[in-house]
């Protein structure tokens, strides 16, 4: 509880400062937009010459595109910070500050930073999924929506949970940065079917960096096309454990932290 | 042909420089590689997927490997054209060093037009060059096919560097809007994001329905990145090739001019705002 009053408080002063430059916001905004427009443009040029994609519709494909952008944006959202910790926090010392409060350091660190861009993501995210359901004719129940909503929890664990272990690195290689830019890369494969990759590629993203968990997997549940078990229920279980091994690794990281200067 | 080489003995550091900036994060750089080289692969998957779920071998006159050649030169050629220099001007106008700059007997378009050339020869050496070995390479022992001849290599050659020119007097323009507004992040993911599509970095113009392909045609964002990977596919020879390549010159006029107008207004602009 007194986290959250805390988490609302951070929050407050974040949107202060940032409203002292809305229109570079928006225009950030903006420039999202069309960069996810033009990838929906290129999936319908394509689906334009070819009547499916290895079995899956115009619109089933647009639902992953649009699913995949949920757990994103809300890790987006939540936990930018984690970016800040993989270059230069470690480097600069500006981490100590973390740890001379009297409150849970991840939380400290998440909270210090709220990033409204991220809202690019959800409104994406939210259009692509109504469009694609109205235009596949499936209409979701509330258990429906309320098992989208885990689904996309469970999502953004596993996004955070490998910002997370990528960033912790940094505490024994003071920079991670261009290594996150790299894992988090590989979340753009788990934006279409799995089954057009070859098998090595399969394996590593749903097993090794498993983004697929955090999108395609959870999202062909809900057009039909994967069971439960396999889909949400695995999903659960990768986020667990994905989240332990990276808050471990952030707990080691903690310990051989020793600040800058001397 | 004097100028020229004065030129090079005053601005050559400029590239120098830029190489050498670039060099001291030669880890993170090699990553950054690593991750277009993914998101290449990512394309290439989708491309085989979309070929193999097609009733014709070819798609808007593509075969497939075409199509692969396609994605991995379209890569190599955005690397090279590539230039940050509207950041750049962005970020000295912001921190107010633009003002020394201007004050000091170089030429500032000069000036960044090195900097943007020392990056690319970076580019050709340390990801272009490597990348297209390797492309050839594969190509050859897995599939047999040899690389394009030396004339259209030449001529690939040749469009490229025209791409380049376009790309920095276009970036060059884009960042005189940062004399005017600060804000010009937003501006920049927009910019990239209509230039990914319509210069056919994303998916060939060929795709594009008609009308659009015919509007396209009196733009500049053909002459890019399209006109060069096209030339390479051999999809334009003789005349169709001399005509784009024109195109691309013309271009070049064009930003050229149309820099010097900007340039002049926001300089005197600058002065105003400096009391």
């Amino acid at each position: 509880m007194k986290y959250f009053r805390l988490y609302r408080k951070f929050i407050i002063q974040y949107v202060k400062s940032l409203m002292q430059n809305k229109l570079d916001f928006f225009l950030g905004l903006f420039g999202f937009f069309m960069m996810q427009a033009s990838g929906i443009a290129f999936l319908f040029l394509v689906f334009e010459k070819i009547p499916n994609l290895n079995g899956w519709s115009f619109d089933e494909i647009v639902f992953i595109y649009g699913f995949a952008q949920l757990p994103r944006g809300i890790d987006h959202l939540f936990t930018d910070n984690i970016w800040l910790l993989s270059s230069p926090m470690i480097v600069r010392g500006n981490f100590d500050r973390y740890l001379i409060r009297p409150i849970n350091p991840l939380f400290h660190l998440i909270a210090d930073r709220f990033q409204p861009d991220a809202l690019g993501e959800l409104i994406v995210g939210c259009s692509l999924i109504t469009i694609s359901l109205s235009r596949l004719h499936l209409s979701l129940g509330l258990i429906d929506i309320m098992l989208m909503l885990f689904a996309v929890l469970c999502g953004s664990v596993i996004y955070t949970s490998i910002k997370l272990f990528f960033a912790s690195l940094a505490f024994w290689i003071k920079d991670s940065f261009s290594i996150m830019h790299l894992t988090y890369m590989t979340s753009e494969f788990a934006k279409y079917p799995l089954s057009i990759y070859s098998k090595p590629i399969q394996i590593a993203i749903s097993f090794i960096i498993p983004f697929a968990f955090a999108a395609f997997f959870p999202a062909s549940y809900f057009v039909n096309k994967a069971n439960f078990i396999e889909s949400i229920g695995t999903g659960l279980i990768v986020a667990i454990v994905s989240f332990c091994i990276a808050y471990f690794t952030w707990l080691q990281g903690i310990k051989v932290y020793e600040s800058a200067g001397n | 042909m004097k100028t020229v080489s004065k030129w090079f003995r005053l601005y050559l550091p400029f590239a120098k420089s830029e190489i050498q900036a670039v060099m001291n994060y030669r880890i993170s750089f090699f990553l950054f590689i690593l991750a277009g080289i993914m998101y290449i692969f990512i394309t290439y998957y989708l491309w085989k997927a979309i070929f193999h779920s097609s009733p014709n071998a070819t798609l808007a006159g593509f075969s497939l490997q075409d199509m692969i050649i396609y994605i991995f030169i379209s890569e190599i050629t955005s690397r090279l054209t590539f230039s940050n220099i509207d950041a750049m001007i962005g970020t000295e106008v912001v921190e107010g060093s633009i003002a020394i700059n201007l004050i000091r007997p170089i030429n500032y378009q000069i000036r960044l037009f090195f900097s943007a050339l020392g990056r690319s020869i970076y580019q050709i050496i340390t990801s272009a060059l490597p990348i297209w070995i390797g492309l050839v390479a594969i190509r050859f022992f897995i599939v047999g096919q040899m690389p394009p001849n030396l004339q259209t290599l030449l001529l690939y050659v040749v469009s490229t560097f025209l791409s380049f020119l376009i790309m920095f007097l276009f970036n060059f323009a884009f960042g005189m809007i940062s004399f005017y507004t600060s804000y010009i992040w937003g501006l920049r993911m927009s910019k990239m994001a209509v230039l990914r599509f319509f210069s056919g970095s994303l998916i060939p113009i060929a795709f594009f329905p008609i009308w659009l392909q015919d509007i396209l045609k009196f733009l500049p964002f053909n002459s890019m990145n399209y006109t060069p990977v096209m030339i390479y596919l051999n999809k334009y020879s003789g005349m169709d090739a001399f005509h784009a390549i024109s195109t691309q010159i013309l271009w070049i006029v064009v930003f050229f001019a149309l820099t010097h107008w900007v340039w002049n207004k926001a300089v005197n602009r600058l002065t105003i705002l400096g009391g």
